[in-house]
């Protein structure tokens, strides 16, 4: 009775079967995935303690220096160290796009998911609203609610969060529409398991599973529009540092300092490769096996 | 060499490094028919891919495969396509699958003769489609697929694959989409033509009853071959025997059902967009404890609202629904499904999907101990003591999800279990258990209704049949 002891210990009652991440770690293209991920995460925790000279204060002595043993990529233009500067923006860039997906994810999960189950007016009600939301395109919508707030990060975050929840509500909608109907569903509401149950235990964690891989296939694509807008100067404000905001200012002494660009443009190029590796991957092994 | 198919040691090798299937050689005389046996996964699809060249690029097939005398291992795809439909027939499963919806059915059987050049008059079809069984072919040649049924179009892919009268025909469970009485009559179409065959079956009674050699798969390999006779009186392999025993009666039961109905439907009609779809015009249905009711009858009848209405998830829009107290608390009625893998939740281990009619409210609380218990006899009762409780459904094959979902359905002992289509799905020895299953449930006062399309299942496993038609239930027959 062992393996029904662990069972009962709780093992495995979590919404995501864990040898998905096994999967994961088996699946080639995952594991450079998830390894460059990984390294990239910790530079970025890393660079919000530590950086190895400071990331904001200018020493106009040292301007445009080229890579050396003490400055890995170079200086900018008022002498801060170019790794420093990529460091201390890791979090921000990286931070900042799991947290808009991370917010449409869970507002695009609830509005669906409670439009899907709860049909009638509710469903007609919040699917208008993402229809419009809809209507106009992601960056339109993005730059006009930036328009109406003012450029800076947190109105950047929730710009783009806006501008992509309605997505993930259609998708879970429709999702939890299919889930609804599925023959373990029906056996659970014979049994006489209560709709609440159902839906936490039958029907989430499915429609998360699958929103969430398609949210990680978007990763990748958040991190350069967050990237995108501080290049615009929209998002990030000088002097703090944003792998898009310094592309922005290495940009203007590209015929001067050109690898400069190399710093930035590398992180934004691994980190947005290694979320399309991880979700790419995910996909293919949470699939669920059908026969 | 005079067989009109011959392989050697033939493997198939996916690209990922699998071998579904190993060296497998038989071969195959003119005018034999000669099939390959075996339950699901065992590896018959994939020896049907490879004898047509149907396999997928990256799939790698070694060994000796001789049609007509030529050895078809590693030839160009060029050659297949001279191969097929010339020296090979192809029957398959599902014979609407097979036609293209939207042209007409003598189209169907035309293109396998123009392909290769062959002209050939509507009025030849129809000759051809009255000599396989079709009646009134002329006319019906002009419909669509869809208003064929299965039997008549499986007769008209015959008809195709037998266009150029090939020396060998390739039939892939030719009848399993066919009730088993309209099954006979389509294989004695498929052998009038004189081609040797090759017929593919989960099914050992219709192998033993039609074939002049079978072979037996397993896991991949051919682990036994023989005339019907001398395989049936002395199997030498388990799964030869695991087959056969398929074929045996349901052990015999105690059949006492309740002089009291549990639920009674009579003159229950449902229709749908006001009225306009009537899908169930006049139903009658009385069930009693510890009984088993079949419902059979073709596609469309309207067998599934029925079960929906006895389910009560249905609400009918006439006559009367009476159900007694034992069947009207929630969790009384606990359903089966024709799609094993669908009925579990794809992210729990298959202990939490057992154990969950066990967990519902008003049901007295029971500790982890006795709960996993109680899975594991459950698990143990449907034959399946040696599997992992935490083992998630994709784990499982197809017969055994089925298994688990029994196990389910059993756990809390309902009144009531209703059963749609359930192995339909299944490969014979899966049927087989689950008929069993079923039996023992009613042997213990639950009572049973299952729908199938599958009149011998329903004789094996019912005390009564009712047989429906156009929203009707018409006569009752039954044992007790």
């Amino acid at each position: 009775m062992t393996a029904l002891g662990v069972a009962g210990a709780g093992v495995g009652r979590g919404p995501v079967d864990r040898r998905v991440l096994t999967r994961l770690w088996r699946h080639p293209a995952g594991r450079v995935g998830l390894l460059v991920g990984g390294a990239l995460l910790f530079v970025a925790a890393l660079g919000a303690v530590w950086t190895p000279h400071a990331p904001d204060v200018p020493n106009y002595a040292n301007a445009l220096k080229r890579p050396s043993l003490a400055h890995p990529f170079g200086t900018d233009a008022t002498g801060r160290d170019m790794l420093s500067r990529v460091m201390d923006g890791a979090h921000r860039s990286i931070g900042a796009a799991l947290l808009v997906l991370g917010a449409v994810f869970a507002t695009g999960l609830v509005v669906g998911t409670l439009a899907g189950l709860a049909g009638g007016l509710t469903d007609t009600v919040l699917m208008r609203i993402a229809d419009i939301a809809m209507t106009l395109p992601g960056l339109v919508l993005a730059f006009a609610v930036l328009g109406l707030l003012g450029p800076g990060f947190l109105n950047l975050l929730i710009a783009l969060i806006i501008a992509d929840w309605a997505w993930y509500a259609r998708l879970s909608r429709s999702l939890s529409l299919d889930a609804r109907r599925r023959p373990h569903v029906i056996a659970a509401r014979m049994a006489g398991i209560p709709g609440w149950r159902i839906v936490l235990g039958h029907i989430l964690p499915g429609v998360a599973l699958q929103v969430g891989i398609v949210a990680s296939l978007a990763l990748g694509g958040m991190i350069g529009a967050i990237s995108g807008f501080s290049f615009l100067g929209l998002g990030v404000q000088p002097p703090a540092a944003e792998w898009g905001a310094l592309l922005a200012e290495s940009r203007l002494y590209f015929a001067l300092a050109p690898w400069l660009l190399i710093a930035p443009a590398g992180a934004i190029f691994l980190s947005v490769l290694s979320a399309n590796l991880v979700g790419n991957a995910l996909r293919d092994c949470a699939a669920p096996q059908r026969r | 060499m005079d067989a009109v198919l011959a392989c050697k040691d033939l493997t198939v090798t996916y690209a990922g490094g699998a071998t579904p299937v190993r060296d497998v050689s038989f071969s195959v005389a003119p005018g034999e028919c000669f099939a390959l046996v075996g339950g699901s996964g065992a590896g018959k699809s994939t020896i049907a891919r490879a004898l047509l060249g149907l396999h997928a690029r990256d799939t790698s097939v070694t060994g000796a495969l001789w049609i007509g005398g030529q050895d078809m291992v590693g030839v160009p795809r060029r050659l297949w396509q001279t191969v097929r439909g010339r020296q090979m027939g192809f029957v398959a499963q599902n014979p609407w699958d097979s036609c293209n919806p939207l042209r007409s059915v003598r189209d169907h059987v035309a293109e396998a003769s123009r392909c290769h050049g062959l002209q050939i008059s509507w009025h030849d079809i129809a000759d051809r489609l009255e000599a396989l069984g079709v009646a009134d072919a002329g006319v019906r040649a002009r419909q669509h697929p869809h208003t064929w049924s299965g039997g008549m179009l499986q007769r008209a892919s015959i008809a195709a694959a037998g266009a150029h009268a090939p020396p060998l025909m390739i039939a892939d469970e030719p009848t399993s989409a066919l009730d088993a009485d309209r099954a006979q009559s389509v294989l004695d179409a498929l052998k009038s033509l004189g081609s040797a065959v090759v017929l593919i079956s989960h099914d050992m009674g219709l192998v033993l009853r039609n074939a002049d050699k079978l072979g037996v798969l397993s896991g991949g390999l051919l682990v036994e071959q023989g005339t019907p006779s001398a395989l049936a009186s002395t199997p030498d392999h388990p799964e030869t025997r695991r087959l056969l025993a398929a074929l045996a009666p349901v052990p015999p039961r105690a059949r006492r059902a309740a002089p009291e109905p549990l639920l009674r439907l009579s003159n229950v009609s449902v229709s749908y967009d006001r009225g306009r779809v009537e899908a169930l015009v006049s139903a009658d249905l009385d069930v009693r404890a510890g009984q088993i009711v079949g419902v059979q009858g073709p596609s469309g009848c309207g067998k599934s609202t029925l079960l929906r209405v006895a389910m009560q998830i249905e609400r009918p829009s006439g006559g009367t629904v009476w159900a007694s107290d034992a069947v009207k608390r929630p969790g009384a009625i606990l359903p089966i499904f024709q799609d094993p893998v669908g009925s579990l939740v794809p992210h729990w281990p298959i202990w939490r999907s057992i154990a969950e009619p066990l967990m519902a409210p008003g049901r007295p609380h029971i500790s982890r101990t006795l709960r996993d218990e109680k899975v594991a006899a459950a698990l143990a009762q449907v034959g399946l003591g040696t599997i992992d409780p935490m083992a998630r459904p994709s784990d499982l094959s197809v017969g055994q999800c089925q298994r688990v979902a029994v196990a389910r359905a059993t756990i809390s002992e309902p009144a009531m279990i209703v059963a749609d289509e359930p192995t339909s799905a299944l490969d014979s020895p899966s049927t087989w258990l689950v008929s069993k299953l079923l039996g023992d449930a009613a042997e213990r006062g639950t009572a049973v209704v299952v729908v199938s399309h599958d009149s011998a299942f329903l004789e094996r496993v019912a005390d009564k049949v009712v047989a429906m038609s156009a929203g009707r239930t018409l006569n009752t027959s039954g044992v007790a």
